[in-house]
């Protein structure tokens, strides 16, 4: 497994559209942070903390299009089958995927707060708690998107997949938001606050809201209750993925 | 060409996912309707034909973007499209025939989509309060217009980059981040409260995506005259045609 780990890894860092990835997270983190390219309205008054808070939706985007990518560049390359026919179970493929696609957001993650302090983001305390609990809830993002990968071989129907998902998290949110405010209330309200934090865009929305625009947080079920929907989104997503998939025949 | 045009046409409509498209279509809508429904129970109301008539527009960049991916690069994964050039097709032929088949599938969804929600409106809603025929016909002309330039748009990337990776993902990113971005620009453009505070070239870009970019006519009802709806959709299609044949006839197939 640690081997597996170690093999993924390597080619994930290697990997050119992890490269560009890292650097346009570091470009555009940067020149938003400090607001090289004029922005006026509510991106100046946000200040530096919350625009480098704002960009980093983009992590969000651009795990939707890395980890489909580059999973199944594995299957169609033979790279899985070289490790089936090495010994390994397809569990442990999985797992070492997962943990590769972590550490190379983790790695993103770096990138992303280096160019933040750089652009001028110092205010540590305010920028703390969000992110990290944004992280966490993308790790359950990233095993949504593993789980589509490694179930469907085939490239396009896992990348429209992966879009719908996308696609659905962001209206799912913008209607959410609609629902939580003026229709749902009292227990209802608090299932729907639930199950808005389960997607990181929704999760993004709640602090961005706080930090940016207004410090009511209709959304925001606590930050213990964050982490363990992530957490619990995330192991949910291992569960499907990893449920039989020793006894799948691959092609 | 014709040849090519009608094998096209052939393989389409009697593709699986031509069909599942149309179902995401019903599906959606239906969708759409029943949690308005239950929406609208709760706050004790009654549902106006406006709040569901218009569920495709907001889903129609990806429905189209995907379904055209899909039904295109198959010629390329099964190896069609080079089994044609060796059959003696031109390449321009080839691109032109898929070209028309991403426009014919977008006339497809939007005219099955017109009349889904038609019926939804008609049966289960007390029917259009602010909106007058002619709007509504104006409203869905634009739409398929818009998905018929966006279908071009698909499908012409995917005949530029197909078999490249890259391919999958640009068309239904594009769509995606168009669908945002068009969203905010709304925002900025029409606020809901006071006035629209964007000045210069800011406002130069947010005026001219609103105008002619036809992935935002998707976003919110007509607010400009037809004349430029119709310069939005063209200039996309005639654009993506001309680069498209370009790359495509100088492209090394796989």
């Amino acid at each position: 497994m640690i081997n597996l780990y170690k093999a993924d890894m390597r080619r994930i860092k290697s990997n050119p559209i992890f490269i560009i990835g890292c650097i346009i997270a570091f470009l555009v983190t940067f020149v938003f942070t400090k607001n090289l390219i004029g922005l006026t309205g509510s991106f100046e008054m946000m200040g530096t903390e919350g625009r480098m808070y704002f960009v980093s939706i983009a992590i969000m985007a651009f795990f939707t299009i890395f980890v489909p990518l580059y999973t199944n560049m594995e299957f169609r390359y033979g790279v899985i089958r070289n490790k089936l026919v090495a010994g390994y179970s397809q569990k442990e493929v999985y797992l070492s995927h997962l943990l590769g696609h972590f550490t190379a957001l983790a790695i993103m993650t770096a990138v992303y707060i280096v160019a933040g302090i750089l652009g001028g983001a110092r205010d540590f305390g305010k920028l703390f708690g969000p992110c990290v609990i944004y992280i966490i809830s993308i790790c359950g993002y990233i095993a949504v998107m593993m789980l589509i990968s490694f179930r469907i071989t085939k490239m396009v129907i896992v990348s429209i997949f992966a879009f719908l998902v996308l696609n659905f998290n962001y209206s799912a949110i913008m209607f959410g938001n609609f629902l939580i405010s003026f229709v749902l209330k009292g227990i209802a309200n608090k299932i729907g606050i639930w199950i808005y934090n389960m997607s990181p865009f929704g999760q993004w929305m709640v602090w961005f809201y706080k930090m940016a625009i207004s410090p009511e947080d209709f959304t925001n079920p606590g930050v213990p209750a964050q982490i363990l929907i992530s957490v619990g989104t995330t192991l949910i997503m291992m569960f499907l993925a990893t449920a039989g998939i020793n006894k799948r025949n691959l092609k | 060409m014709f040849r090519n045009l009608y094998a096209d046409t052939r393989s389409i409509l009697s593709s699986r996912i031509f069909g599942l498209a149309m179902l995401a279509v019903f599906a959606g809508q239906t969708f759409d309707f029943v949690i308005t429904k239950v929406i609208y129970l709760v706050i004790d109301a009654s549902i106006s034909a406006e709040s569901i008539a218009y569920f495709y527009p907001s889903a129609a960049g990806f429905i189209v973007t995907a379904a055209t991916l899909f039904i295109t690069d198959r010629e390329f994964s099964n190896g069609c499209i080079r089994n044609k050039i060796i059959s003696g097709v031109k390449r321009s032929d080839a691109f032109l025939s898929a070209v028309c088949g991403g426009m014919l599938q977008a006339v497809m969804y939007t005219l099955f989509a017109c009349v889904v929600s038609i019926f939804f409106s008609s049966f289960f809603t007390l029917g259009f309060m602010a909106e007058s025929i002619s709007e509504i016909a104006d409203r869905w002309l634009v739409t398929t217009m818009a998905c018929v330039a966006i279908g071009v748009f698909s499908t012409s990337i995917v005949m530029m980059l197909g078999g490249n990776k890259i391919s999958y993902v640009v068309g239904l990113f594009l769509a995606f981040a168009m669908k945002v971005w068009d969203n905010r620009i709304l925002g900025k453009l029409y606020p809901e409260k006071g006035h629209c505070t964007l000045t210069g070239m800011n406002l130069a870009v947010c005026r001219f995506i609103d105008r002619y970019v036809p992935y935002s006519y998707l976003v919110a009802r007509p607010h400009y005259d037809m004349g430029s709806y119709i310069i939005g959709c063209s200039a996309m299609v005639i654009f993506s045609v001309v680069i498209g044949l370009v790359v495509f006839n100088k492209r090394e197939l796989k």
